[in-house]
């Protein structure tokens, strides 16, 4: 038996009766990998945009419950009904003061957002991330 | 942009075609890609040494890390062997990690059968010779004749000396010759014809 005669051998492949299963399978890998990743970016980007609305916006004296603002919104609501961009900027208004207060009364997490250990405490995360990503585009090399 | 009726015709788009209308992110391109190289990876990796469920995984990590880094492919040799060199590598670097005994001297607990001219073992196929050498035999002759490494480069990627790789492949391909050679004392059937 010659050389090329086992170039011959190696050059064919052995036949699988699972081809699409597989072809199947890697697809949705890609996938799997592809939607974790943009979600990925989009966590980020939650987590970045909540992180820069709690150093920009500062709320003093919110209430727990924030009964007079839901009565006096609703009460402008109801004498001017037909001025539908007032009701918007209202209905929003009241809508960042409940998910204001839902954030305070759920472990004062906006201030503890505003501390420098928080600050600190993301910056290392996002090094980790950034340490993780590079020892991983490392390993990939080709 | 490739047109609609190119995308229709993949299977008879050669591999660069097809590549660059991956380069594009056309998923059905890729697709086709799988479809047309998976069992060529999937026979190497085994060829190599990896067993099934482990080879396919390893087959789908490079076929997905060959569509991460697409971008790198130079067009300058077939898109197949550069698909190995993936595939190899990722094995290979499973290899160092799990199995280090594979590299060590002394194989004695882990060798099948030595093969020599004299037991008269015969093989059907080319699988099932390989399956009866050393494992960095093995290792060796597939990394040189199905995935295209010249010796030095078998030398650098499982970092032995290159006299080492030398003297592994001629005595695999010793072996494979003996084993999957037709017995010389196997002659041709003597129909009798009964009258």
């Amino acid at each position: 038996m010659k050389d090329s005669e086992l170039s011959d051998l190696f050059a064919t492949p052995a036949r699988f009766d699972d081809t699409e299963a597989f072809e199947g399978r890697v697809m949705r890998g890609l996938q799997v990998k592809l939607w974790m990743r943009q979600w990925l970016v989009v966590l980020a980007g939650f987590v970045g945009g909540l992180y820069a609305l709690a150093q920009f916006v500062r709320l003093p004296e919110w209430t727990s419950g924030g009964k007079v603002a839901y009565a006096e919104t609703f009460h402008k609501a109801a004498v001017d009904t037909d001025n539908t961009l007032r009701v918007g900027i209202e209905f929003v208004d009241v809508a960042r003061q409940s998910f204001g207060n839902l954030l305070n009364q759920s472990g004062q997490y906006l201030t503890f957002m505003q501390t420098p250990v928080f600050f600190w405490l993301s910056f290392s995360l996002c090094l980790a991330f950034l340490g993780l990503y590079y020892a991983y585009s490392q390993e990939e090399t080709l | 942009m490739a047109p609609i009726s190119e995308k229709r015709d993949l299977p008879r788009l050669g591999d660069v075609d097809i590549v660059r209308l991956c380069l594009t992110n056309d998923r059905q391109a890729f697709a086709e890609l799988v479809r047309r190289h998976g069992a060529t990876l999937r026979t190497h990796l085994r060829r190599m040494g990896a067993q099934g469920a482990d080879a396919d995984d390893m087959a789908q990590e490079a076929f997905m890390i060959c569509h991460e880094h697409l971008g790198e492919y130079r067009f300058d040799g077939p898109f197949a062997g550069w698909l190995k060199k993936i595939a190899s590598r990722r094995y290979l670097k499973k290899v160092r990690g799990n199995a280090k005994y594979l590299f060590t001297d002394d194989m004695s607990a882990f060798e099948p059968e030595a093969v020599t001219p004299d037991n008269g073992f015969k093989a059907h196929n080319l699988d099932a010779a390989l399956g009866r050498l050393r494992p960095v035999e093995r290792l060796c002759v597939t990394l040189n004749f199905s995935g295209d490494l010249s010796h030095q480069e078998i030398a650098d990627e499982l970092k032995i000396p290159l006299g080492t790789v030398k003297s592994h492949i001629k005595r695999a391909l010793d072996q494979l010759k003996a084993i999957l050679s037709p017995s010389p004392e196997m002659k041709p059937a003597i129909l009798e014809t009964g009258s």
